[in-house]
């Protein structure tokens, strides 16, 4: 009995203190229910504390939307200023534009300019120098003018003359028509590549320039041109009726007379092909009439082929480019004193020129070398001389268009003193 | 001979009206030949290719920076006229130098 009372005192004491902790437990959560009159209090003091700075917040921010326009912020005054800056930019950029637009035309202002220093065997030594400036217009898609001056020191005088000046018409893809003074179509070498900066030597070959020159360098009249296109070839044709050359008393021909002397009207052309990229052969020809010096008509027929040939290949390193030209002339027999002699002419050039543009060092792709020569058969018997020349160059790209021009020329005349010749020039194309 | 020379004058004259006169109905209208209608890729690719057969054929090549759109357009139809150029090479060559300037 004791024993089982001692348990029931033992399990009741044990118990108590459970229950004594849960009904304080008990106690906790149910005293979360309520605050006391004081938290109460303090609660409602911080809402309405928390009430006024909302209601503050809200009025700032009403203000600051509900702005007067006459008073913007500080943000909204920096945001229009740099607005009304970028507008004053875009006016002031509008207004340069504009005065740079050349309107509906075109024009460029080209050319180049030359100067050097030539010493001749029998002959004093001399500088030299020149400026060819060359004015284009392009007046519509279909209609330009080019124009060119050449200014050249002689002597005491500056020489100014008009290489070209010409109104040419794009009449479609493959017609245009020409009109004025304007590089002779006929002659490869004088219409293409007379420009010193394109011109690999410092002169000329000798048939196509000087008082014995077989063709002439430009012609004062009308021209008829175009490029047809063949698949990947090409064909080209010019042909022209002009004024004419005229003849002097030694039986050489005059072709810088551009007031005509007769009414004999020279006819020629030249017809190009071009079977793939890099090649081009061509024909030119030319039918004039003369006056001799007892006034008879002769005619005078010129034909002329060029060969034109560039090839880029990694395997010579570089570029080779090879030309030539020839011109065969023959004038009609004269009766006249001192012109009785067979007045047929020819004359040409061959050059080759070869630049390792695709060379591993820099400094050699700079460099080209040519090896020219070039040559004229004059009538026998008339006062002029055969001439033979044999020209080696060394050239130095400065740029692409600006080039040092270094040569030594072998001359070889029949019946007269050789001429050889040591030549510099610089030139640019601009 | 006078009236042999008049003959040829008036002849190339002749040829040359009659020309005018028949390209106007066979051939496109001007605007159709001469405006610059925007060019295929294919087109842009060959005008790298022209612009270096045709110039260097005669000369060394210019950068396409060297000049601007404008005065290209100008230089490229005084090379046209000049050169005797396709009137498409041109068009290419010159959409080639304004794309790469």
């Amino acid at each position: 009995m004791k024993k089982l009372l001692l348990s029931g005192i033992t399990g009741i004491w044990l118990i108590f203190p459970v229950i004594g902790n849960m009904a304080y437990a008990s106690d906790i959560n149910h005293n979360d229910r309520y605050v006391s009159r004081e938290q109460y209090e303090q609660l409602q003091r911080e809402m309405l504390k928390l009430k006024e700075q909302v209601q503050f917040l809200l009025q700032q921010q009403q203000t600051s939307t509900q702005q007067t326009p006459g008073k913007p912020s500080v943000q909204q005054a920096d945001t229009s200023k740099d607005i009304a800056d970028l507008k004053n930019e875009v006016t002031i950029l509008k207004a340069q534009t504009k005065a740079l637009d050349t309107g509906t035309t075109g024009f460029l202002l080209t050319g180049y300019g030359f100067a050097g220093y030539t010493d001749t065997e029998h002959s004093d030594s001399s500088f030299n120098a020149g400026f060819n400036p060359i004015f284009l217009w392009r007046l519509r898609d279909d209609l330009i003018f080019e124009g060119e001056l050449e200014l050249e020191l002689e002597d005491n005088d500056t020489n100014v003359s008009l290489e070209f000046a010409q109104l040419s018409y794009l009449l479609n893809d493959y017609v245009t028509i020409g009109v004025g003074k304007f590089l002779n179509p006929s002659n490869f070498f004088i219409e293409r590549l007379h420009p010193t900066w394109i011109n690999k030597l410092p002169d000329r070959p000798i048939s196509m320039g000087g008082s014995t020159r077989l063709q002439a360098g430009s012609q004062l009249g009308l021209q008829i041109r175009g490029g047809v296109p063949f698949e990947s070839m090409r064909g080209e044709y010019a042909f022209y009726v002009s004024n004419g050359p005229s003849m002097r008393a030694d039986g050489s021909l005059r072709f810088d007379d551009y007031s005509d002397s007769n009414n004999s009207k020279a006819v020629g052309g030249r017809i190009g092909w071009l079977p793939f990229a890099g090649l081009e052969v061509g024909y030119g020809f030319e039918i004039a009439g003369v006056d001799d010096p007892l006034g008879k008509r002769l005619d005078v027929i010129t034909h002329a082929v060029d060969f034109n040939y560039l090839k880029t290949t990694k395997y010579l390193f570089g570029s080779v480019d090879i030309r030539g030209q020839y011109a065969n002339r023959k004038v009609d027999h004269s009766n006249s004193p001192g012109l009785s002699f067979s007045n047929q002419s020819a004359g040409g050039y061959a050059q080759i020129a070869y630049r390792p543009g695709l060379s591993g060092l820099p400094v050699l792709k700079k460099f080209e070398s040519v090896l020219r020569y070039d040559w004229i058969n004059l009538p026998d018997s008339s006062v002029f001389n055969d001439e033979r020349r044999w020209t080696v160059g060394l050239n130095y790209y400065l740029a692409a268009s600006t080039l040092l021009k270094f040569a030594y020329q072998f001359d070889n005349k029949q019946g007269a003193l050789d001429d050889d010749a040591l030549m510099f020039q610089v030139t640019s194309g601009f | 001979m006078f009236r042999k020379n008049n003959f040829i004058v008036i002849a190339c004259l002749s040829f040359i009206f009659v020309l005018i006169g028949a390209c106007s109905f066979s051939s496109p209208s001007r605007e159709e030949s001469t405006q610059q209608a925007p060019l295929p890729l294919a087109a842009q690719k060959a005008g790298v290719q022209l612009w270096a057969d045709n110039c260097a054929r005669c000369h060394n090549i210019r950068p396409p920076e060297s000049y601007s759109d404008a005065q290209w357009e100008v230089a490229v139809l005084h090379m046209r006229v000049r050169a005797n150029l396709a009137a498409n090479d041109a068009r290419a060559i010159v959409e080639y130098l304004k794309s790469a300037n």
